[in-house]
């Protein structure tokens, strides 16, 4: 008890809360300095909400194949965590195949033919490890490291250490879509937790915007600054009345950040200036491949423009009924847009400082769920990969069982995976703290551990 | 040859036999179809599921290959009525037996109507076969068709839901009274197909001759639980003898003497901070204008800006618009929400009883100690009022996930939530820690908090019926429930869905006949009519016999109520459910003295000891909340914790006097109230002074007022006032859309609040907010001047009023002065009124 005292103490010496506490969502600065040299400046996180299934895309289990039909067997079922839906029965192969691609060699299935080009820039974790099961509280885990879905989320935490590198357009953004089904995005997701709410994420709906971004019908830009000009007399004059107060200093200052805002933001989703090539590269002109392609030339264009932390949230991947007909479906929603996202972030130079994340809250199990050949939720052991920002692209790291059930090597836990995401940005999660109820919290709450082996 | 002793449907009578048929089952065909052996029931057969079996022959001399486009049909039939020699019985009669499948073999196969069959092994000849059948029918009832038909070849003894092939129809008979053999164009007047042993039952085991079991489905044995993962533990001390702590807020409340007056000093209070202001050299601001402090009270008292031109503080304090502003302020530390939260976050329909009992009890002033004791042992009370079942809103309020199928996971959140919620609200105590380790910092052991949380052990959320005699009706509902739920369980079992089946409400209502539905509704209507509220009940503990009403969620909380009484907490380590320790009785932590034994009713025993005088923490917790109301932040700026990271009173003697005012004035909030209203501390103008800004940089000594910007209510509510669109209707179910009325009465989704309320920092009642954070981000100036919302309350403010001044009069409630009217005269009305709307001094309290 007395070390841990003494550890949260002296982490608390770091980052207080004070210094930065009138800095605002825009600003340029960032709060410190890093604690590590960052490999990347920024980060797309591509989640794929429902759980894609491990064994169908990055990690390949001929075992499932020989096994078809039967049990786990007991050698391997006494190691699968007592977890509700965690079935030991009716073992299911992949429907795919898997094949090596790259001069790395590493197996990706024929589910996606996009991605598997891409493989040497892809770093495969195929031990992510935890024990929730349940949509609502694995996604919290996913984002904030605990279920309850309190605590801030981890691109809050990134914005938090880092600030923005752009004045006209706020430091975390997140998309949500093909939100059907039962899969309702959480809020903790990109929620802010104890942080202050400009840490929080803006939701952006990727067909329409910002939210009110766009000036009433009527109201051009000079009679919007004669508007303004008129409530920055107003905000002055009550200012000087009273002295001093830093809270109406930044609110007549985020008048002038909104009107940037309104100029930026319409210019960020203005897409159609975008080459033939790019528009074919993304799929925005087919059906299937619009949305998600439309969601990640705008993740693109986002880092572009400075925005540190994008959220590309893709429902749809509970695959329980059939896994067959499931991943099809989103393989063709996603394959094809995040291969060009990562491509499109290669050729303009930005996947260096960019780091790209893929994975969901949790995988698939091995074994069929119900005779309709789904799988159900699997948290024992599944896939992430990193891209870009300095992830070692080419290389698998973690082990799981042969059945692809349990993590068996290097385990990586949510809080892990959180660490390393900071890390990249040069920041140690034990070392970011924030001042809350009179308690210095830190990102990973139950300790976590960047896996640096990522990163060359 | 033909055995029927194991098989209690009845296959008496004889059959009838085409010519040429030997005696009993040596079949030959006609070469166009025949029926040559049928027979009668005894009596027709309408129950819920017909087994039957036979054993078939097809010599190879009478078999014929399908490649040499000479493939059979042969088949059993189960139908109402014979027909005759030539019928064909088919289009919705099941059919068993052999045909040509992809014009390549024969196969075994069922089906109901020609054409679309499901086949099973190939027939091979000279080998006997053993086809078995179950027709059967997915909504037992006389009257309602056999749906389902499965078929297998040579079955194991535990192949009952392994059926080797399935087909269901949605055209089919309701009972059997005849059954029969037909052959094809293609059986031969040579062919000897051999049937034998013919058998009907109505279970598996009668079928194969075996005693029936009492239980038709018995699930699997449950394999022993594979050993948990290693983790590695800390063991959970057992509490030491005594815990003792010298920390201020867990000494007695003294009386301090009230220091000397001065010149300034109205009250007690000003003698208090006069006195910080002489230690520190400060000097105190001069009183606000009558404007500023008319607007001032208006805003801290019913979040509303003034009208009329007296300010009537005591008529104020007594409106329905103080309940409504000062309720919210205890909404947000009760994390109240009208859903469940979590992925499914269903509603909770009746949740807005207790936001309506907050808002009543605030505006009537009902002592803080009967306040605290409702909402933690409503159900407890010996005296019935459906309000103290309403004000368990406040345990009930807690989230938790509709969708989550471990049971034990789902009761341990909803006790965490409650225990963290509790203890914070009332006691400052911020026990989360303590669930996994003992507190770093506070003297509260993983043993404490568990104790705490046996307080609330037996008790759980539900729509609380308040009124009328509920039992039959609840009870037939559920009863109708359970029997498709178990209906569609056994179905799913015999087409061999692996174990544990999961059946969700959704399944079980959209899996019922009409009339089933029919009558489920009613049930729910007739539910639904009588009063009810979202409270917090324990059958065990509680003074009365309250029926539940059901709540729309996937994996619903238990209904066992024996269970629910016999439940109790266990120490968890690390806080993991699935790593149980000594279980613990209810008590209170150990640092404030030995528990009392609690008795039959727990909640009331923890009531009871939160509200005595001699409770250190829950009159300082409260008055300081009351004035973090008025000042912006409390006399300990960490409202929700008074812990020893928590922070140091600014003004600790004056926190004590308050706290024993408020014991000595019969827990009167109202007191309170008027005390902080009439003091010159509260009168002070914003007044900068450098010189004070020297000593006191964050006005902890109170030397000035400091404007605080409107929570997104009071932003919404005031918009929607000076635009003469508010409508004051108070109380009842929320309003969704469109509406006018205060932000209190909007839905408050959890974690989903209306988009302008997340803009301006409304908590999210993820968890219990003791003080709110003011954001500024340029998301907010976008909704303020682009918004529908605003633009319309603009459009509105000036088409009646045009001129500046009274735009300013109508908008700051004060005189314009001719700076601003120079300034607004440039800009059309609407825009005027847009910018006032933006101002600082509109959206900031003076």
């Amino acid at each position: 008890m007395t070390a841990n005292y003494t550890r949260r103490r002296m982490l608390g010496t770091g980052l207080g809360a004070g210094s930065f506490a009138l800095q605002s969502l825009f600003s340029t600065e960032g709060i410190a300095s890093p604690h590590l040299a960052p490999t990347a400046k920024r980060v797309i996180f591509l989640f794929m909400s429902g759980g894609p299934s491990q064994v169908d895309t990055f990690d390949p289990k001929p075992e499932l194949a020989r096994l078809q039909g039967k049990d786990v067997p007991d050698s391997l079922a006494k190691h699968v965590p007592k977890i509700k839906r965690a079935g030991l029965k009716n073992l299911l192969a992949s429907p795919w195949e898997f094949s090596q691609h790259g001069q790395s060699g590493i197996p990706v299935s024929s589910l996606l033919p996009h991605t598997a080009k891409l493989v040497d820039d892809l770093c495969v974790v195929r031990s992510m490890a935890h024990r929730n099961p349940v949509h609502g509280p694995g996604e919290c885990v996913a984002f904030t490291g605990t279920a309850a879905g309190d605590r801030p989320s981890i691109g809050s935490w990134s914005i938090y250490g880092l600030g923005s590198e752009t004045e006209n357009l706020p430091a975390f953004i997140t998309m949500n879509l093909h939100s059907d089904g039962m899969q309702f995005p959480q809020a903790a997701g990109w929620g802010a937790g104890f942080l202050p709410p400009k840490y929080q994420g803006t939701v952006v709906d990727p067909t329409k915007g910002i939210q009110n971004v766009t000036m009433p019908k009527g109201t051009d830009n000079s009679r919007r600054r004669s508007q303004l000009s008129a409530i920055d007399f107003l905000n002055r004059r009550h200012l000087g009345k009273l002295g001093h107060h830093p809270e109406l200093d930044a609110r007549i200052q985020s008048y002038e950040m909104a009107f940037r805002l309104q100029t930026a933001a319409p210019e960020l989703f203005e897409i159609s200036g975008e080459s033939k090539a790019t528009r074919q590269l993304y799929g925005l002109d087919e059906k299937i491949t619009e949305s998600v392609g439309r969601g990640c030339v705008l993740a693109r264009r986002m880092v572009e423009r400075g925005v540190r932390f994008v959220q590309l949230r893709v429902g749809g991947w509970d695959a329980h009924g059939n896994i067959k007909a499931n991943h099809e479906k989103m393989a063709a929603r996603t394959d094809k847009p995040i291969a060009a996202l990562l491509t499109d972030l290669k050729q303009r130079g930005l996947l260096d400082s960019t780091l790209v994340v893929w994975g969901g809250e949790f995988g698939r199990t091995p074994t069929m769920e119900g005779l309709g050949g789904g799988r159900d939720h699997s948290p024992a052991g599944y896939t992430v990969w990193f891209a870009g920002g300095g992830a070692k692209g080419g290389t698998i790291i973690g082990e799981t069982d042969p059945i692809g059930y349990v993590a068996i090597d290097r385990p990586v836990s949510p809080h892990d995976f959180h660490a390393t995401i900071l890390h990249a940005l040069g920041l140690k999660a034990d070392s970011l703290t924030w001042n809350h109820h009179g308690r210095d919290e830190v990102p990973t709450v139950f300790g976590g551990n960047a896996v640096t082996e990522i990163f060359s | 040859m033909f055995t029927a002793e194991a098989a209690p449907v009845s296959l008496d009578g004889d059959w009838k036999k085409a010519p040429g048929t030997s005696e009993l089952f040596m079949v030959s065909g006609t070469g166009s179809r025949s029926n040559p052996i049928r027979r009668k029931l005894a009596e027709s057969f309408s129950g819920d599921q017909l087994f039957i079996s036979y054993r078939l022959t097809y010599p190879a001399a009478s078999l014929d290959s399908p490649t040499e486009g000479d493939g059979e049909f042969f088949v059993m039939w189960l139908d109402r009525a014979e027909g005759n020699e030539g019928s064909t019985h088919s289009g919705g009669v099941p059919n068993i037996g052999i045909h040509v499948k992809d014009e390549i073999e024969n196969r075994f196969m069922i089906r109901y109507t020609s054409g679309v069959e499901k086949h099973a092994a190939p027939v091979n000849p000279d080998r006997e076969f053993t086809v078995t059948a179950r027709l059967w029918k997915s909504v037992p009832g006389e009257k309602n068709l056999f749906d389902n038909l499965d078929l297998w070849i040579d079955p194991k003894p535990d192949e009952e839901n392994k059926p080797h092939a399935t087909i269901r129809s949605t055209k089919s008979i309701p009972e059997v009274s005849w059954i029969g053999f037909s052959t094809g164009r293609k059986t031969e007047a040579t062919d000897r197909i051999q049937i034998a042993d013919i058998r009907l039952a109505d279970t598996w085991r009668s079928l194969s001759g075996l005693p029936d079991l009492t239980k038709r489905y018995e699930a699997p044995p449950k394999k022993p639980a594979p050993p948990a993962p290693e983790i590695e533990r800390v063991a959970v001390k057992p509490p030491p003898e005594k815990i003792e702590s010298d920390h201020w807020s867990f000494q007695p409340i003294s009386r301090p003497d009230v220091p000397e007056s001065s010149d300034w000093a109205k009250n007690p209070i000003d003698a208090f901070v006069a006195a910080k202001h002489r230690e520190l050299g400060l000097t105190a601001a001069p009183p606000a204008d009558d404007v500023t402090f008319r607007r001032r009270v208006s805003l801290v008292l019913t979040g509303l800006p003034p009208t009329g031109e007296k300010l009537d503080v005591e008529a104020m304090l007594k409106s329905q618009e103080f309940g409504e502003r000062w309720g919210r302020h205890w909404l947000d530390v009760a994390r109240w929400a009208e859903s469940n939260g979590h992925q499914h976050n269903r509603d909770r329909p009746y949740a807005w009883k207790y936001r309506d009992y907050v808002v009543n009890s605030f505006r009537d002033d009902k002592p803080y100690d009967q306040f605290v004791r409702e909402q933690i042992a409503g159900d407890e009370l010996e005296d019935w009022d459906p309000d103290h079942l309403i004000a368990t809103g406040f345990l009930a309020a807690a989230r938790y996930s509709g969708n989550e199928l471990d049971k034990k996971i789902q009761r341990n959140d909803i006790l965490v939530d409650i225990t963290n919620t509790t203890s914070e609200a009332f006691l400052g105590l911020t026990m989360a820690c303590a669930q996994c380790h003992d507190h770093f910092f506070d003297p509260i052991t993983a043993w404490d908090y568990y104790q705490m949380q046996a307080f609330f052990v037996n008790g759980q959320p539900g729509n609380v019926i308040l009124d009328g005699d509920a039992v039959d009706v609840v009870q037939q509902r559920w009863n109708l429930f359970e029997t498709v739920k178990d209906r569609i369980e056994t179905n799913k079992r015999r087409r061999g869905d692996p174990e544990p089946i999961l059946v969700i409400p959704k399944s079980v209502k959209s899996g019922m006949t009409a009339e089933e539905k029919f009558h489920f509704a009613q049930f729910d209507k007739q539910i639904a009519e009588f009063p009810q509220t979202w409270g917090f009940y324990s059958p065990s503990t509680a003074a009365q016999e309250l029926e539940i009403a059901p709540h729309e969620m996937r994996w619903p909380l238990s209904r066992d109520r024996d269970a629910l009484a016999k439940l109790k907490v266990s120490i968890l380590d690390r806080g993991d459910i699935n790593a149980p320790g000594p279980e613990v009785a209810p008590a209170w932590p150990q640092v404030f003295g030995k528990t009392e034994p609690v008795g039959n009713r727990p909640r009331l025993a923890l009531a009871n000891w939160i509200t005595s005088p001699e409770n250190p923490l829950t009159a300082r917790v409260w008055v300081n909340r009351i004035w973090q109301g008025y000042f912006g932040n409390g006399l300990v700026k960490t409202s929700g914790n008074f812990g020893i990271e928590g922070t140091d009173p600014s003004h600790p003697e004056l926190l004590d006097w308050l706290a024993s005012e408020l014991i000595a004035s019969n827990w009167s909030s109202r007191h309170i109230h008027r005390l902080i209203l009439n003091s010159a501390t509260f009168r002070q103008s914003s007044q900068f002074s450098a010189a004070n800004q020297d000593r006191d940089s964050d006005n902890a000594a109170l030397w000035r007022w400091t404007p605080r910007r409107l929570e997104s209510e009071a932003i919404r509510d005031s918009i929607l006032a000076v635009s003469g669109q508010l409508d004051l209707t108070p109380g009842g179910p929320s309003d969704t859309t469109g509406s006018t009325r205060r932000s209190l009465y909007l839905q408050q989704k959890r974690d989903n609040l209306p988009h302008q309320q997340m803009l301006f920092d409304s908590p999210n009642a993820v968890t219990s907010c003791s003080h709110r954070l003011t954001s500024t981000v340029a998301l907010q100036p976008l909704w303020m001047l682009n918004s529908q919302f605003i633009q319309n309350a603009a459009g509105k403010i000036s088409a009646e009023d045009q001129a500046p001044e009274s735009l300013i009069g109508k908008i700051f409630s004060r005189p314009a002065e001719k700076k601003e009217i120079e300034t607004l005269s440039k800009l059309p009305p609407a825009d005027a009124a847009l910018v006032l709307l933006n101002s600082n001094e509109f959206l900031y309290i003076p």
